[in-house]
Formats: structure tokens, C-alpha cells, sequence
């Protein structure tokens, strides 16, 4: 706070002599905080090394130094474990703070050194033979084991995209959309089935009061994924009857949601929600608008979109009061 | 020349700096309340997401009002000219005058759409009427269109105090100045380095010496933001990638060799000490700018260094920088376990939450998703992509 500012609230009698006696401590002694350069290395740190030693794992994977690349990220992972189970605040089924972040991120180096080496064993010496699932279950058993026990989100949201690797498909909606859903339209309930169990994981999340802040990472993947999910299977099976079976999924997804979002007072899901169905609602207009087929269509049409987006402006402002 | 009033802008900066003593804990929440109650903030500045999402739709609406117009008048020939452009322009921006002035919108989303459609507009259709015009001299053209840029942000800056109109004025300002200097004849062009360099200093030091101004106090954002960028710019134009491909672009030559341009010496100094130069001013003057600036510039220096100089192959440097970076951050945290010479590695603002998303979290998971299990794909797990920038959302 400037102290122009200070003096002036001071003089107006509304804030008391106590605070008024910490921003003038504050204002004699300024402290300059490293905090977010201390994390920016600290991120940068952890992504270099682990994807340096991810290459070097591919580029010598046949060679007679494989083994000291073995040796060198086991003991990588193994010194970082040892550290944060060292470190490690008692658990507890609310939430822990973590010690620092310089802690959040040796264990993330730990699990993601931990991962490449059981990749490397799979590949070089095939150690679970041709059960290709258990090479993708234990990590994400793993992931999922630490995330709880060291409360780290970053790692949840890890062990996330390895279940949906582990179901053969991709969790994070960017990967979704770019690795085109429509190439492989049996993959959509596969697809449907992790959006469910991961809004199931979220609302037992809460229910059973069970790391209850967890919940926000299953529903952002959970909702993006079903959403995105439902919607292109409507556009893929278009010209069948029972697509609109799709867009219905749409609205028994979103009717849940909705309530949950208001009870936690949650905006952002809100605005996923309304985006998305008003994607649907759109779909259907416009479909049945091209249905009609006359001129007066390139007029309804513009129309339409700017009518219904005033209107969804007014309810999203509304919406932000309500949550406030 | 503000579209708000005063009072308004004053109470909001008012409100933001009471709002941050109290996350410090400087402040009770009753004196919070008290404060916000005393010094009411009439604008419609909503979150982030809200923002976005006002964003979204207002594009949809003007998009489709402007097809709907255009549809109207498209039999009379006269949507195909560079003024009906323009007149959408202008039409955006009376929307953008009318809407702010009667609903006070700041930085919601609405106004920023606006802001950016009626300029693009404007600088269409500022294109397609210069265009071909002056095609012999294409120096002629890029002045008058940075010049025309310049103005037009200049004037959204002050009325509006948008941070990214006044980075883009900025950048075309340089721009005009740089084509301007070029146009004097070969000195010109033997120089136009040294020249970028000096008038980057020159914006910088401008801005710093008019951010604790009082009457700036609305543009304070702003001018953070050239601060930065006048540091980039500074270290850009002296940069040796960089001062080589203007070289190669001015004279029509294809240099690649790390010695080959004059002064070589002085830009490969540069290049790999202005960085370490930032970093030092500013922990030494705390200036957070010019220490963020400077950490940022490092990695420029290391690319640079590595597009020139073959040292070990990939996957070593990286493994090796990942040794080092971890190794500084045992280092600094290990100095500063308590607060010495006044730095501290303690989050000064906590709880800055933003709807109770942990973006940090979201960002990790975009991030290490593709990399965390690099030879999971060779066994077939399934498909995914690489790793890389984190999406939009």
C-alpha cells in the first residue's frame, strides 16, 4: 500500500492503529520476494533434466551405456524419494500443505524419473512380458499413491492422463481434440467411461470428505472430457435418428453440474457449462433451421446467434452475482 | 482524454492495494470491508473467466451483426471497397464509446473485443486502401502503416489504459523510428542497431522516470509492461542471431558464421552479458522488472549461444542445465532459509486463489503428461502427443 494512501485511510479512522503499525513495519523494512523466480527454476530444473534423461534413454537404449543410464535415473529417483518421505508431513484425509515448493517439485522429479525408468526396464528387459496394461497400471497406481499420501495436485492430475493411457486413450482435452476423435468413433465410450469415473472419483471426493480439494482436478478433466465427448459423438453419428441421444447426454450431464457448481459457488465451471451447452442448443437450432430450406435462413441464422449471445451475456452476468 | 471518471479509477487502485495488505495480512477484514464500503468502485470489471467469456460471445455478436450488415448491402458493390471496412470499424468503436460510457465496462471481457475489432478493422482497412498504392517503395508503406498503428494505440492506450494497445503502439513506434533511420542512406543503414539499442534505452528510462509521476498513476500497468518490453527490444536489437539476419535481410546476403558481421565481438558481449547485467541491476536495485526481464533473457543468450557454437549434443545439455537449475535453487533457498539483505523465497501475497483452481497444478499436468512416460508408447500403450505449451483454457 502507498503511504499517501496509508496516511489518508488513517486519518479517515477506517483502518485501526494495529494495521496502520504493520504497513508502516512493512513500508521500513520491504521485503523482496524470490518466491516465484525460486519456482520458475525450480519448474524449469524438472522439466530439462527429465526430459534430457528421457532422450538419452531413447538415443542410447541399444548401447553398451545403458546401464549407467539406468543406474544414473534410479538413483535420481531414489534420492528424490528419499528425501520427500524424509520430509513428508504426517497424512491426513484434508488438506496438507506441503513444506515448500522446492519439496512439490523434487517429488514430481521423483515420480517422473520413477516413470521413465519402468518404461526403460519394459522396453529393454520386458520385465511384465506381454502384459502391456500392468505397464501402464503401476504407474498410475503409483502416481495415484503419492499424489494422496504427499497431497500433490500436479501429480493427481499426472496420474489422470496415465489412467486414461492405461484405458488406451488421451485425458488432457487439448490432446483430445487434437488427436481427432472421429478417427476412431469406438473409442467414444471409452472415452464416456473415464469422463464418468472421473466425475464419479470427484463427487465421492466429497462425499466421503476424502482429500476433498482433489475434486476440482476430476471435474475439470471429467467435465471438459464428457462434454467434448458427447458432442462429437453427435457430429459423427449426424445423419442417424439416435444422435439426438447425444445431445440429451448433454443435458443430463450438464443439469448435475449445474447444481454442484452453484452450491460451491464455482464460475468457472459454470461458464464450461453454459459454453458447451449452448454449443449443443446451437447444433440442434441450426439443424433445424437448415431443415427449412428458403432464403430467409441467411437472415434467421445471423440473427439467431446474436440474439441468443445478449441473452447468454445477461445470464452469465446474472450467474457471477448468483455464485458471488 | 480518459473514458472513466477519475473517482472511479482512483477508488479501484484504492481498493486493489487494500485488497493486497490484506492477503499480506497487514489488514482485517473488517477494515477491508469498511474501506471498500468508503470508497465504492462503480465499474464492471469482472474475474478472469467471466472475462473470457464476455470476450467469446461479444466477437459472436459483432461477427454476425457485421455478416448480417454486409449481407444487406451486398448487391450494392459497395461492401468490396476499403471504406465499408472502415465504417464497420467505426461502427465498433461507437459501440465500444456507447457501451463503456453507459455501463462502465473495464477490462470485462466486452470492451477488450471491442477494442480489438474496431482497431483490426481500422487497420484493414488502413491496408487495403495504402496497398499497391506506393509499391515501389515498400519503405513508404511500412511508415505509414506504423505510423498509423502508433497513433491509433496511442489513442486507445489513453482513453482506454489498456496494457496490450500500449505494447503494440510501442512496438510500431520502434518500428517507425527504425524505418525512418534506415531511410537516411547507408550510415543509416550501418547503423540501425546501435540506433534500436539507444532508443529502447531511451523508452525504458522514460518509463521509469514516469511511472511515480501521479498523474500516470492509470497507466501504471502500461507502463510495467514497456518497461519490459523496451529491456526486450533493448537486448533484441543488439542480440547477434538477430543484428545477422537484419544484416542478411538489408544487404541480401546469407552470413551464418558466428564472426562474420563488424563489431562482432561487441554483439557477442552483448548477446551473453546484458542478460547477467539485468539480473544484477535488479537484485541490486530490487527491481523486479529487470530481474524477470533478465531471467527470461538468459534462455534468449543460451539459444543464441547453441545456434552458433555445437558444445554436446541435446539431450546432455539438457540433463546438465536441469543439474544446474535445481543445483541454483538448492543454493538460493539454502541462503535465503531466513530473509537476508531483505530478499526472502516466502510468497509474500498468499491466497491469491482465482476460483479455486490451482493453476499451477493444471499447468504441470498439461506439461509433463506427454513426456512423463517416454517409452510407454513403444509398447503400445496408446496414443498420445508430445508434450509442449500448455492449450488456452
Amino acid at each position: 500500500m502507498e503511504f499517501d494512501l496509508h496516511r489518508r485511510l488513517l486519518e479517515e479512522g477506517l483502518i485501526g492503529p494495529e494495521s496502520s503499525e504493520k504497513i508502516k513495519e512493512r513500508y521500513a523494512q520491504p521485503l523482496f520476494s524470490l518466491h516465484w523466480e525460486l519456482k520458475t527454476i525450480l519448474y524449469l530444473g524438472v522439466m530439462l533434466l527429465s526430459s534430457g534423461l528421457g532422450i538419452l534413454i531413447y538415443k542410447n537404449i541399444d548401447t553398451i551405456g545403458h546401464q549407467a543410464i539406468l543406474t544414473l535415473i534410479a538413483s535420481v529417483s531414489t534420492v528424490c524419494f528419499f528425501y520427500c518421505f524424509k520430509k513428508k508431513a504426517p497424512f491426513s484425509q484434508t488438506k496438507v500443505k506441503s513444506p515448500d515448493s522446492f519439496f512439490d517439485y523434487i517429488l514430481l522429479l521423483a515420480c517422473l524419473s520413477f516413470i521413465s525408468f519402468l518404461g526403460y526396464l519394459q522396453f529393454q528387459y520386458t520385465v511384465f512380458g506381454n502384459h502391456y496394461e500392468l505397464a501402464t497400471l503401476i504407474p498410475m497406481m503409483v502416481l495415484y499413491y503419492v499424489a494422496y499420501a504427499f497431497d500433490h495436485q500436479g501429480i493427481q492430475g499426472l496420474a489422470i492422463t496415465n489412467m486414461a493411457l492405461f484405458m488406451g486413450i488421451s485425458a488432457t482435452p487439448r490432446e483430445l481434440l487434437s488427436n481427432d476423435i472421429f478417427a476412431h468413433p469406438d473409442l467414444l465410450y471409452t472415452y464416456l467411461l473415464l469422463a464418468f469415473i472421473l466425475l464419479a472419483m470427484a463427487w465421492l471426493s466429497e462425499k466421503l470428505d476424502f482429500k476433498k480439494h482433489f475434486k476440482f482436478n476430476y471435474l475439470h478433466f471429467g467435465v471438459h472430457l464428457g462434454f467434448i465427448t458427447l458432442l462429437s459423438g453427435y457430429f459423427y453419428y449426424y445423419e442417424l435418428g439416435t444422435s439426438i441421444f447425444w445431445l440429451l447426454g448433454v443435458a443430463v450431464l450438464a443439469y448435475p453440474l449445474y447444481v454442484d457448481a452453484i452450491k460451491d459457488k464455482s464460475f468457472y465451471f459454470l461458464l464450461l457449462l453454459v459454453l458447451y451447452s449452448y454449443v449443443a442448443i446451437s447444433a440442434l437450432i441450426v439443424r433445424m433451421m437448415l431443415a427449412v430450406e428458403n432464403f430467409g435462413i441467411l437472415i434467421m441464422l445471423p440473427l439467431y446467434f446474436i440474439i441468443t449471445a445478449i441473452i447468454l451475456i445477461r445470464t452469465l452476468i446474472n450467474l457471477n452475482k448468483k455464485v458471488k | 482524454m480518459l473514458i472513466y471518471t477519475k473517482i472511479s479509477l482512483d477508488n479501484l487502485i484504492i481498493q486493489q492495494q487494500v485488497e493486497e495488505a490484506n492477503q499480506m495480512g497487514n489488514l482485517s477484514a473488517e477494515e477491508l470491508k469498511a474501506v471498500v464500503a468508503a470508497y465504492p468502485v462503480d465499474l464492471y470489471c469482472p474475474n478472469i473467466f467471466m472475462s473470457v467469456g464476455l470476450f467469446i460471445l461479444t466477437c459472436i455478436i459483432v461477427s454476425f451483426s457485421s455478416g448480417l450488415f454486409t449481407l444487406f448491402v451486398y448487391d450494392s458493390r459497395m461492401a468490396n471497397t476499403p471504406g465499408f471496412i472502415a465504417f464497420l470499424g467505426l461502427c465498433a468503436y461507437i459501440a465500444l464509446e456507447l457501451l463503456v460510457k453507459s455501463r462502465k465496462h473495464y477490462n470485462s471481457g466486452v470492451d477488450n473485443a471491442l477494442i480489438w475489432i474496431s482497431g483490426g478493422l481500422l487497420v484493414t482497412a488502413w491496408l487495403w486502401a495504402t496497398e499497391g498504392s506506393d509499391a515501389a517503395n515498400g519503405t513508404n508503406y511500412a511508415l505509414g502503416l506504423s505510423a498509423f498503428i502508433t497513433v491509433l494505440c496511442l489513442f486507445y492506450t489513453l482513453r482506454f489504459t489498456g496494457m496490450l494497445t500500449a505494447a503494440i503502439g510501442y512496438l510500431a513506434a520502434l518500428a517507425f523510428l527504425a524505418v525512418a533511420w534506415y531511410k537516411t542512406g547507408s550510415f543509416g543503414a550501418q547503423t540501425l542497431p546501435f540506433a534500436l539499442i539507444i532508443l529502447s534505452f531511451g523508452a525504458w528510462f522514460l518509463c521509469k522516470k514516469v511511472i511515480p509521476n501521479k498523474k500516470a498513476k492509470y497507466h501504471h500497468n502500461s507502463l510495467v509492461l514497456l518497461q519490459a518490453l523496451s529491456l526486450v527490444t533493448m537486448y533484441a536489437a543488439g542480440n547477434y542471431y538477430m543484428v545477422q539476419a537484419l544484416g542478411n535481410e538489408l544487404y541480401g546476403t546469407s552470413e551464418t558464421s558466428p564472426a562474420a558481421i563488424p563489431f562482432s565481438l561487441f554483439f557477442w558481449i552483448w548477446t551473453l552479458g546484458i542478460p547477467l547485467m539485468y539480473i544484477g541491476l535488479g537484485l541490486r536495485k530490487k527491481d523486479v522488472i529487470l530481474l524477470r526481464t533478465g531471467l527470461f533473457l538468459v534462455a534468449a543468450a543460451v539459444f543464441t549461444f547453441k545456434a552458433y557454437y555445437h558444445v554436446a549434443p541435446i539431450e546432455v545439455t539438457l540433463t546438465i542445465a536441469g543439474f544446474v537449475f535445481l543445483a541454483l535453487a538448492v543454493a538460493v533457498r539454502k541462503y535465503l532459509k531466513s530473509p537476508r539483505k531483505g530478499f526472502t523465497t516466502a510468497d509474500l501475497n498468499e491466497g491469491r486463489l482465482m476460483d479455486k483452481i490451482n493453476v499451477e497444478s493444471l499447468f504441470i499436468t498439461e506439461t509433463f503428461s506427454g513426456t512423463s512416460a517416454p517409452g510407454a508408447d513403444k509398447f503400445g500403450g496408446g496414443s498420445f502427443g508430445g508434450g509442449g505449451a500448455s492449450s488456452g483454457y
